[in-house]
């Protein structure tokens, strides 16, 4: 495990690169073949990772660039729950509830479709009805 | 997190550009991440390996 927390922050918290055993989601949500990939994740995102796996939930990363780092650190979880419920890990923002605020009965169907998006396009056609 | 900071999340978010207490701290907001997503991963087991965990 390496430290390389871009944040700075103290030993309470870090970015951290872990082998985790993950699978690329493409669009219509199917899962390729699992691999152990290094993955740098922030200390917080495991522990809600562990919490959702041990619970029988899903769990989704979201990689995204940050300052070019490598590799590629998760920027975003998603849970999914058995019962096709939704939401993100480490939400101290409260932005699962904006979210449900804004798409109402939608909101789960919106958060599965976004769990495998990619494209800028549809990203912001997904997103930009959201108010925050 | 109750309805009441909820409701005031996107306030806060606007007045600091970031809330404050999430790993997206000083970098942008979960919104601005999502955006710019490049692989969406499933992962299906964790190593247990200890990490800094201690939240505020």
């Amino acid at each position: 495990m390496g430290v390389v927390d871009p944040f700075g922050r103290g030993p309470d918290e870090a970015t951290v690169t872990l082998d985790l055993r993950v699978a690329p989601v493409s669009r219509g949500g199917v899962v390729g073949i699992a691999v152990t990939e290094p993955v740098a994740i922030h200390s917080w995102f495991v522990e809600d990772v562990r919490d959702a796996l041990e619970d029988g939930e899903r769990a989704f990363l979201a990689l995204s660039p940050l300052g070019g780092q490598a590799p590629l650190p998760v920027t975003n979880v998603v849970v999914r729950d058995p019962d096709g419920s939704h939401e993100l890990a480490v939400d101290r923002c409260g932005y699962t509830e904006i979210l449900m605020e804004t798409f109402g009965e939608r909101c789960d169907a919106v958060m599965h479709q976004l769990v495998v998006e990619t494209s800028p396009r549809c990203l912001r056609a997904l997103l930009d009805a959201v108010q925050y | 997190m109750n309805v009441r900071i909820a409701a005031l999340a996107p306030l806060l978010f606007l007045v600091s550009g970031a809330c404050g207490q999430h790993p997206c701290d000083d970098q942008g907001s979960l919104m601005t991440y999502i955006r710019d997503v490049e692989v969406w991963l499933w992962v299906s087991s964790i190593p247990s390996v200890e990490v800094p965990t201690k939240r505020p």
